[in-house]
């Protein structure tokens, strides 16, 4: 199983409509990947919010409205922040029936307030146990913060390198929402508190975009790279209920499925996304996937070891800090990312001697989890 | 209050019947935990659609079982400071209870609050079904499940349930019309009123309101799906206060503090 062709719009606040930004994705993955729409068998579709921002249900139905074919299946996918990734998974597993899909992901967050965005992603969260009691995103990531700074003795200076190494990536991304943007530590540092102890710089930003993948069962082109493996699952919705608040050991679950299906180990990957949605998640996520032990994070980012051009790569083009979080498209985004950088055409964000690469991806607070590796 | 496998020791924090996990037979366990430590404290600076006031003050708290959950509040709290279900002890008292998904939990919430006040008071219920033809069956309306609750909670806490003096389980199928009959009936007791009155907003479209009041016991837009709060006063004026200036966040229950979210206040509407 193969990816043959990606596009990305620009992430950021865009004048464009949801249909114009799922369109210029369509249209340019075609290209990338030299085919035509009509050889499509099958479309698998990423969106959060549209329900919300757009008053549009069954954007399904939507889409052949923009490709001009009708007649085909398109299954849509919605999984909160880990959309994406869940529906490149869905894909992948399609495969087994169809032998080229498109997988679509798109989100338009930037014609709402800040307010309305909150309440329409919060609706991401356990109505009863958590949208009630005021559990909006931010402040449930601040609590997982929380908890995990004071038992692994994390500080806010280690969350700020998060954000400025992701902001210098993003900064040279052109594709990113913060692309071309100075972002210092002293701007994070003095940035306002949204929930306690997560900053407005801890927080990923409400963007605009689309992005497109197509992936088939052949290896096509030369520059077609291999789907080592995609698994999902999904968990109990409500961020607090267990014992222990911050074991999260469903990452684990997810992460050795994959790895194992891909015959690999996690050494043997080179390059990383991992959903930043708040700074911590890049604390918390490369621990449980077993990149680093539990509590050591933060020697690692203090270190600069999961810079772009060290031992540990990590959102070498910004991760959702720097290049915006459209919900329905971020997981796809990760995707484009790691195929650009084994393809050697990152830009400036260009990793060098990438085999092989991992893109994880989470919807609400690890309960919609996928787990992607790609290989040249 | 939420489920535990007898079994398999699976916790759901859904109202389901059985553990399909384990396929066990054994009834689920009901938790009602009493005491919460806080384990951590977020405040929430930003206003979102259904929480515009901030600062407000998220908890996580821990309970005797172990357990976490979270709880939404104004007031400033202190880490590992110990949280207890109070009893009443002032003369007046509006208790408000969230109804989530195990709705029994709100039941037992007010009864616990009024538990010392139970031993000296007997209980009158009266099911009001304000829509002559409901779409639930009689065994599934919210009223009665609320009845079949506080029995319930009655029997657990060994408090004789002759307190109950009188039952009106489903005694009426209600026109509109007979509604200010039935208000004659329940008035002149001197008893707490348990009033539940099922399809609230139905009555509000036909502008007839009086019964809001007279409740002492009430839920608001109770229908088991989308049930949400859940009311008792042993103060008419103190309650009709409260439901006529809409005091949705400033005030501080005996009991448990609350606030009224957005889609709940337009069943608050009464002008």
């Amino acid at each position: 199983m193969f990816v043959n062709g990606s596009y990305q719009t620009k992430f950021g606040i865009r004048v464009e409509s949801l249909d114009e930004l799922m369109f210029e994705a369509i249209k340019g993955s075609l290209e990338d990947a030299n085919v035509e729409i009509q050889d499509i068998d099958v479309f698998v579709l990423s969106n959060n919010l549209a329900e919300f921002t757009e008053k549009q249900c069954n954007l399904a139905a939507v889409l052949p409205s923009l490709t001009g074919v009708g007649g085909k299946p398109v299954f849509n996918c919605e999984a909160a922040c880990g959309a994406g990734g869940t529906a490149f998974t869905k894909a992948v597993k399609l495969l087994n029936i169809y032998d080229k899909i498109m997988i679509i992901g798109a989100e338009k967050m930037s014609d709402y307030s800040t307010s309305d965005m909150l309440y329409f992603v919060g609706t991401d969260s356990d109505r009863q146990l958590e949208q009630r009691e005021g559990l909006i995103f931010p402040a449930a990531g601040a609590l997982v913060a929380d908890q995990y700074m004071k038992r692994y003795n994390i500080s806010l200076d280690d969350l700020s390198l998060i954000s400025l190494k992701n902001h210098e990536n993003g900064k040279v991304n052109p594709y990113a929402h913060f692309y071309g943007k100075e972002v210092n530590l002293e701007m994070i540092n003095n940035s306002p508190i949204l929930c306690s102890p997560l900053r407005l710089f801890d927080c990923s930003a409400n963007s605009d975009g689309a992005v497109a993948v197509i992936i088939s069962k052949k290896k096509v082109n030369k520059k077609d790279i291999k789907i080592k493996a995609s698994c999902t699952a999904n968990f109990d919705l409500a961020t607090f209920g267990s014992k222990d608040p911050i074991d999260f050991k469903q990452i684990t679950e997810v992460s050795d499925k994959t790895l194992k299906s891909a015959e690999c180990k996690i050494d043997d990957i080179d390059i990383f996304e991992i959903h930043d949605g708040f700074s911590i998640m890049e604390i918390i996520v490369p621990e449980y996937i077993g990149l680093f032990e539990k509590g050591k994070s933060k020697f690692a980012i203090r270190d600069g070891e999961t810079r772009k051009d060290s031992k540990f790569p990590i959102n070498t083009t910004g991760g959702l800090k720097a290049c915006g979080h459209p919900l329905g498209a971020s997981g796809l985004r990760q995707i484009h990312d790691i195929r650009r950088q084994l393809l050697g055409k990152a830009g400036k964000n260009q990793v060098n001697k990438v085999k092989r690469g991992l893109a994880f991806n989470f919807g609400s607070i690890f309960k919609s989890i996928s787990m992607t590796i790609l290989e040249l | 209050m939420y489920k535990k496998c007898k079994n398999c020791k699976r916790i759901y924090w859904r109202d389901i019947k059985s553990c399909l996990y384990c396929k066990s037979n054994s009834k689920l366990e009901l938790i009602f935990p009493k005491i919460f430590k806080v384990i951590g404290i977020t405040t929430v600076n930003i206003p979102s659609r259904e929480h515009m006031r901030v600062p407000y003050y998220i908890l996580l708290l821990k309970n005797e079982f172990g357990h976490t959950s979270i709880k939404k509040t104004y007031k400033e709290h202190k880490i590992n400071t110990i949280l207890r279900q109070r009893k009443l002890s002032k003369d007046n008292y509006i208790i408000c209870s969230k109804m989530k998904y195990i709705k029994k939990s709100a039941v037992f919430n007010v009864l616990h609050y009024l538990e010392k006040k139970l031993k000296n008071i007997q209980i009158d219920i009266n099911l009001v079904n304000c829509k002559p033809k409901d779409k639930f069956e009689a065994g599934q309306m919210p009223s009665k499940y609320i009845t079949n609750s506080v029995f319930e909670y009655l029997d657990k806490h060994n408090i004789d349930n002759n307190i109950i003096k009188n039952e009106y389980i489903d005694l009426i199928k209600l026109k509109y019309p007979q509604l200010s009959n039935f208000k004659n009936k329940i008035e002149g007791k001197l008893t707490l009123k348990i009033v539940t009155i099922d399809n609230l907003k139905v009555i509000k479209q036909e502008n007839n309101t009086i019964y809001l009041i007279d409740a002492n016991f009430l839920t608001i837009n109770s229908t088991l799906k989308k049930s949400s709060l859940l009311f008792a006063t042993n103060n008419l004026k103190l309650f009709k206060e409260f439901l006529e200036n809409k005091h949705i966040y400033e005030k501080t229950f005996y009991g448990e503090e609350t606030e009224i979210i957005q889609d709940e206040l337009k069943y608050l509407n009464f002008n």
